[in-house]
């Protein structure tokens, strides 16, 4: 009774399925290798998430260490509404926790409606994070986020800078280093079931933050401390209306302080109103002025090195008032006679004017040329504004007389502080520069930034005879007695600048710039200091001598004592004048 | 009756790789029933899906030794006598396919009544009639064509009556579960026609099958809306398509060697059904190509094998049984990965032996020892014993 038909009917049904399930291999060849990348690429898409990991910001760190801006974690407290079965309930209790106003937090959520975060509030104490963790109150959870913090608060803000809320660098060295400072953020790609849920990291998917650089400056910050006190304490006690002062080292050109005043908290740079940004500018770069007296020292050696006038040589300041061509010159103390070194020591216009007509247009020039006016001082600091300094076939009949006196040009404290370093280390110019290093995460150093090269300003020779037989001088016995130190020899220049109009024309009446630049000590000079103040009350005082003077006399005498310097002497100087441009 | 020199080992490999189909099964189950902490392994036991496929599994393994044990003569027409066991199964299976469907009694799962429960609910144990109705088609096909023996070739006095004995059953069961009722219905033709009914009657006789089946799919929404959804399941991927694309992904993420056993992401709330009806996606996200290949290579050995049995058997209850068994796996197992691969529109379609699911495995299993008994006994002399 076996039939024939009915194994070829019995195989064929066989068969068949063995051909379909070949042929459904073959189908699955074609979705793994044909359809595959759409197909790969859409279940990334819905199983991995890439999560941003922010790297750390490097330290700006003083010479010593001492941080200057850091990064802290920072706690707040935020609410996924649409988690949050009673809004107004959840809003009472998180309200009692924080000391808000509960009202308004229910209305904060309730507005927030749908959304999946909503910030409650940022930079919350610990006890209080505990206290929120605690409550466990459905839709509230905590989170932390990297914050830059400025430990010793406005201390050199200006230098400092500040970064914006999501950490970028926005101003001073912040901002002028941030590719250093910021690091590389990293990257973790996480596997997620269909609930969003996060559960175990991609093969290959953590690429770790790389970290930021540490810039370590040659700022001291107790000596900027001490600098902004006297500062501070001079533009308050005159009721000016700013004042910068400049500590730099005059061997290497290191920057120990820059201060300006008035300054800000760059914690809060926020609250600063628009018109009062000028405040987070380092005017001590990007404000050229007209120097004044304080400038008169540079142009005499410079006569000197060139053997145009010699130690001695007597000027005739003409009692006081000189009329050259049309211009009419006075001394604000009359003086008949005065030799080369009394016409610095007084601080005689006339007695400069004529020897500026000396040295004549070229060698003026030179005189400012050789000294680093009108170019930018190659500090590592953006903002480095070379000053004003006309080209000799813009130059009047009058300029020749009064560069001579520290105007007509406009220089930055830098500059100026910077060409004063001559004096100190024997007729060099040095380059200004703050950023002594860069340090990687873990410490190693990854630049070193050795002290730039220095250029010969003027010969030796006439460079320690300025300092000592002239800058000493009037410190001892002319305009700068207030800037004495018992214990060490100061040399320095003071200066009484009246301030021009923004658009030229004339000076501001009752407007001044009240400077002192000087050093100390007299051997091997550790320090020099350049203090300026604008617009004091005249009627409290407005002479270099009277209101600069004193404020460098007191960064001085901190720094020298806090750097150790060995004292020059043990009993007081003998102060024969009084104070005066 | 021919008897061969040396008996094959056709049996054996049946069993081994029905035995390795099921293995398989329990470590793919496993795998995909693994979660993100909120079902622990061992919380409750008897609850979790994986432990519960590997304590079926175990009695799947008796229900195939049990299977191969009976001689399959066991399940042939006894002229006269009243003790019919084929046509028995085939009532108990057409009562329960009927008694499911009341509501009460049947347990409505993903909004199909296709179980029924025993014991108290918070058991979780439940049966499904389906399953045992593929036995039971096969049994008593194979039974009633190897009776009628010529007579199948006569329309009034041989097919019909097991026609619609097979029309019924798959009526009963197309209510709730279509892809299956496709299944029985195949599997009955295909019994019958190896059993030499003739292909024009068999034709005529579809004409009114097919017509129920069309109405089958209007009648239901949810099946117009799965043929629709076959057509574009880019059109809607997050909607209609979603199951079909989220297939697709889970497949092409395995490459050639897969994620690795354990590391497929897609079961985790992605893939819907990922340890039952879409089981064969996870192993090739996991297992890669490679392991879904092996896959197909075991059924593949395993109808193969099947063939040698059916040209080799001694008889032709014997032959059409083979045929049946082998129909029935081979046809679930296409399907299954069809639907899997989107080469057809979804249907309620387990992988045999494989996916979870209590009911399937045992009764597939058994139906394998059926198969396994027939494959022993071909070459052998052997006479029925008249009882």
């Amino acid at each position: 009774m076996r039939l024939r038909s009915s194994y070829v009917a019995g195989q064929l049904l066989l068969v068949l399925i063995i051909t379909a399930l070949v042929a459904l291999f073959g189908r699955l060849v074609s979705i793994n290798v044909r359809e595959a990348p759409r197909l790969r690429a859409l279940a990334a898409e819905q199983q991995r998430s890439d999560i941003p990991l922010p790297a750390r910001r490097g330290l700006i760190v003083d010479a010593r260490g001492r941080i200057l801006a850091g990064t802290s974690l920072q706690h707040s407290v935020f609410a996924d509404p649409k988690l949050i079965p009673d809004k107004q309930d959840a809003a009472s209790r998180v309200a009692k926790i924080l000391g808000l106003p509960a009202l308004e937090l229910g209305q904060d959520l309730v507005a927030a409606g749908q959304r999946r975060f909503f910030v409650i509030q940022r930079g919350v104490n610990a006890a209080q994070i505990e206290a929120i963790r605690a409550s466990r109150i459905s839709g509230i959870g905590t989170f932390e986020e990297p914050v830059r913090t400025y430990p010793l608060g406005g201390l050199a803000a200006q230098i400092v800078g500040f970064v914006s809320r999501d950490g970028r660098g926005i101003a001073g060295l912040e901002h002028q280093c941030d590719e250093w400072l910021g690091g590389e953020p990293g990257m973790k790609t996480i596997i997620r079931d269909a609930a969003r849920r996060a559960f175990w990291l991609a093969r290959d998917g953590y690429d770790p933050p790389r970290d930021g650089c540490h810039i370590v400056l040659t700022l001291d910050a107790v000596i900027q401390s001490a600098t902004e006190r006297a500062l501070r304490s001079a533009v308050v006690s005159f009721k000016a209306e700013s004042g910068v002062a400049v500590v730099l080292d005059p061997r290497t050109g290191a920057v120990l302080a820059m201060a300006n005043e008035p300054g800000f908290d760059p914690n809060h740079f926020q609250d600063y109103a628009a018109g009062s940004h000028w405040r987070f500018r380092n005017r001590i770069i990007t404000d050229p002025v007209e120097p004044g007296s304080t400038f008169k020292p540079f142009i005499a050696s410079y006569a000197l090195a060139e053997k145009v006038v010699r130690l001695g040589e007597v000027f005739d300041c003409e009692g006081g008032l000189w009329r050259d061509g049309k211009r009419l010159l006075h001394d604000h103390h009359p003086y008949s006679a005065l030799t080369f070194e009394e016409v610095l020591i007084k601080s005689s216009n006339i007695g400069m004017a004529k020897i500026g007509k000396r040295l004549g247009n070229q060698r003026l020039a030179a005189a400012l040329r050789t000294f680093g006016f009108g170019e930018k001082t190659g500090i590592d600091l953006d903002g480095d504004n070379p000053g004003i300094v006309p080209g000799t076939h813009a130059w009047t009949s009058f300029t020749t007389t009064s560069i001579p006196m520290g105007q007509e040009i406009a220089v930055t404290p830098l500059q100026l502080a910077r060409a004063f370093c001559s004096f100190a280390n024997g007729g060099l110019l040095v380059q200004p520069h703050l950023i002594r290093a860069v340090l990687a995460p873990d410490g190693t150093i990854v630049e070193d930034f050795a002290s730039p090269p220095t250029r010969r300003a003027i010969p030796r020779r006439a460079a320690d005879t300025m300092k000592r037989n002239i800058l000493a001088a009037v410190i001892n016995s002319g305009t700068g007695t207030r800037a004495a130190l018992t214990r060490y020899q100061v040399f320095g220049k003071t200066g009484t600048a009246q301030i021009p109009k923004p658009g030229g024309g004339g000076y501001i009446p009752d407007a001044y710039q009240s400077s002192f630049i000087g050093g100390a000590p007299l051997e091997d000079p550790r320090l020099v200091v350049f203090v300026s103040i604008r617009k004091p009350d005249r009627s409290i005082g407005y002479y270099g001598g009277t209101v600069a003077a004193p404020a460098a006399r007191e960064i001085l005498s901190e720094a020298l004592a806090y750097l150790r310097v060995p004292p020059e002497r043990e009993t007081a100087p003998t102060v024969t004048a009084d104070g005066g441009d | 009756m021919r008897v061969l020199s040396q008996p094959s080992r056709a049996s054996t490999t049946i069993t081994v790789v029905a035995a390795a189909l099921l293995c398989m099964g329990i470590v793919m189950v496993f795998s995909a029933t693994a979660t993100l902490g909120d079902e622990p392994l061992f919380a409750d036991p008897l609850r979790n899906p994986a432990i519960r496929q590997a304590s079926f599994t175990l009695i799947a393994m008796l229900g195939l030794l049990i299977g191969g044990a009976i001689p399959y003569t066991f399940w042939r027409v006894r002229p006269g006598s009243w003790w019919q066991p084929a046509i028995l199964l085939l009532l108990i299976a057409i009562g329960f396919c009927a008694i499911v469907l009341v509501p009460g009694i049947g347990t409505l799962r993903n909004g199909a009544r296709r179980w029924l429960s025993i014991g108290p609910s918070s058991w979780g144990l439940g049966f499904q009639p389906s399953e045992l109705a593929k036995v039971a088609i096969v049994v008593f096909t194979a039974a009633y064509a190897a009776h009628c023996g010529e007579r199948i070739r006569k329309f009034w006095r041989g097919l019909l009556p097991g026609l619609l004995l097979v029309g019924l059953v798959v009526a009963l069961v197309g209510k709730e579960d279509f892809g299956t009722a496709a299944l029985l219905g195949a599997v009955g033709v295909g019994v019958l026609m190896a059993a030499g009914a003739r292909i024009w009657q068999l034709v005529l006789c579809a004409a009114p099958g097919v017509a129920g089946m069309v109405y089958l799919i209007v009648a239901e929404p949810y099946r117009m809306e799965r043929l629709l959804a076959f057509r574009d399941i880019w059109a809607d991927p997050r909607g209609r398509g979603y199951h079909q694309v989220q297939s697709l992904l889970t497949i092409a993420s395995g490459d050639l060697w897969g994620v690795g056993l354990g590391a497929g992401i897609q079961k985790y709330g992605y893939l819907p059904e990922a340890r039952s009806d879409f089981i064969f996606a996870v192993v090739c996200e996991e297992l890669g190509l490679v392991g879904g290949a092996a896959l197909i290579a075991l059924f593949i050995v395993l109808i193969w094998q099947a063939r040698r049995a059916m040209l080799e058997a001694v008889d032709d209850l014997g032959r059409l049984l083979v045929v049946g068994v082998a129909a029935t796996i081979g046809l679930q197992a296409a399907l299954n990965i069809a639907v899997v691969t989107v080469s057809v529109p979804t249907k309620g379609i387990s992988l045999p032996l494989v996916s979870a699911g209590g009911s399937g495995v045992v009764f597939l299993a058994t139906m394998i020892g059926i198969l396994a008994n027939v494959a022993r006994r071909r070459g052998r002399e052997w006479l029925p014993d008249d009882d």
